[in-house]
């Protein structure tokens, strides 16, 4: 084991590096629990920290808070279908479902999260 | 700041340009579906930078680079992100070269620059959406940020490996 540390070189400080990293996901997987539920789940549309619409999920339709920029909601699922970001990275992020679940475009400011209740029974504590 | 350092960190910025281009050219997003995600090549200049010209030179060319590459990519959004996440993943990796070697591998520091990198691009965009929701999406990041880190510490220490010594610079 010894040996086998010595080889590939890692030292306690790689060690609490991982682990610090590790103690950020945790953090940061906390502070999607325990989001306030409305109820049904539904799609909120944000355009430059303003909430712009907001659509039950079972919803049908595209919506656009800016001129380029489309979001579809369909078959209980959200997501970008067009926008005028250099990246298009929101777009590949793909179907958003799950309470919780955001799609962010940020050269354009529009961003979308689904709301409602969490998939969890409780949070305790 | 002598002649040889000046030129030493102007190639330093060269090469880190370079990378960050060949880095924009692979298009990661499209296999991997999370904001910013990249595969931070430009750190194996940094990471070098800083283990052989210190972290104030690492700094300024962390600077330089991500002005350049803002001009040369005409992207002058990405500067925001680029610049925020680029110093303080530098801030970061020079904590962690305090460290080193002794208790600190190549890997360490380079891992510690991926997490703050991502962790300044997700706080940053909490910041622009005004919504702390992004969080979520920084436990994927830091995981793949790990694999990438994995990979720019490999480059790094075979490219110091194969330098004569004082090539970069006083180690």
């Amino acid at each position: 084991m010894d040996a086998l540390i010595r080889h590939i070189g890692i030292k306690w400080g790689d060690i609490a590096v991982a682990l610090f990293a590790l103690a950020l996901c945790a953090g940061a997987w906390a502070t999607g629990l325990g989001a306030p539920g409305a109820g049904n789940a539904q799609v909120q549309i944000y355009l430059d920290g303003q909430a712009y619409t907001t659509v039950p999920l079972d919803a049908q339709g595209i919506y656009e808070p800016l001129p380029g920029v489309q979001i579809e909601v369909a078959q209980g699922r959200a997501r970008f279908v067009h926008s005028t970001c250099p990246d298009q990275s929101c777009i590949h992020m793909g179907w958003a479902q799950a309470p919780g679940q955001v799609l962010v475009c940020l050269p354009t400011r529009v961003w979308v999260k689904i709301g409602g209740d969490t998939p969890l029974d409780a949070v305790v504590g | 700041m002598g002649a040889r350092r000046m030129v030493l960190v102007a190639l330093y910025t060269a090469a880190a340009l370079i990378l960050g281009l060949l880095d924009s050219a692979i298009p990661l997003p499209a296999f991997i579906p999370l904001p910013g995600v990249r595969l931070g090549l430009a750190n194996i200049a940094g990471m070098l930078a800083l283990l052989t010209l210190g972290a104030p030179m690492a700094f300024l060319l962390t600077l330089c680079r991500c002005l350049l590459g803002a001009l040369v990519s005409g992207n002058a959004f990405a500067l925001v992100y680029s610049l925020g996440a680029g110093l303080l993943a530098m801030a970061a990796m020079a904590l962690a070269r305090r460290f080193y070697p002794r208790h600190m591998s190549i890997w360490g520091i380079s891992m510690a620059g991926a997490t703050a990198h991502n962790l300044a691009q997700v706080g940053i965009a909490a910041l622009i959406i005004q919504d702390t929701a992004v969080f979520i999406l920084l436990p994927p990041l830091i995981l793949l940020g790990g694999l990438t880190a994995t990979l720019t510490a490999l480059i790094a220490k075979a490219v110091m490996k194969r330098l004569p010594e004082g090539t970069l610079g006083d180690t």
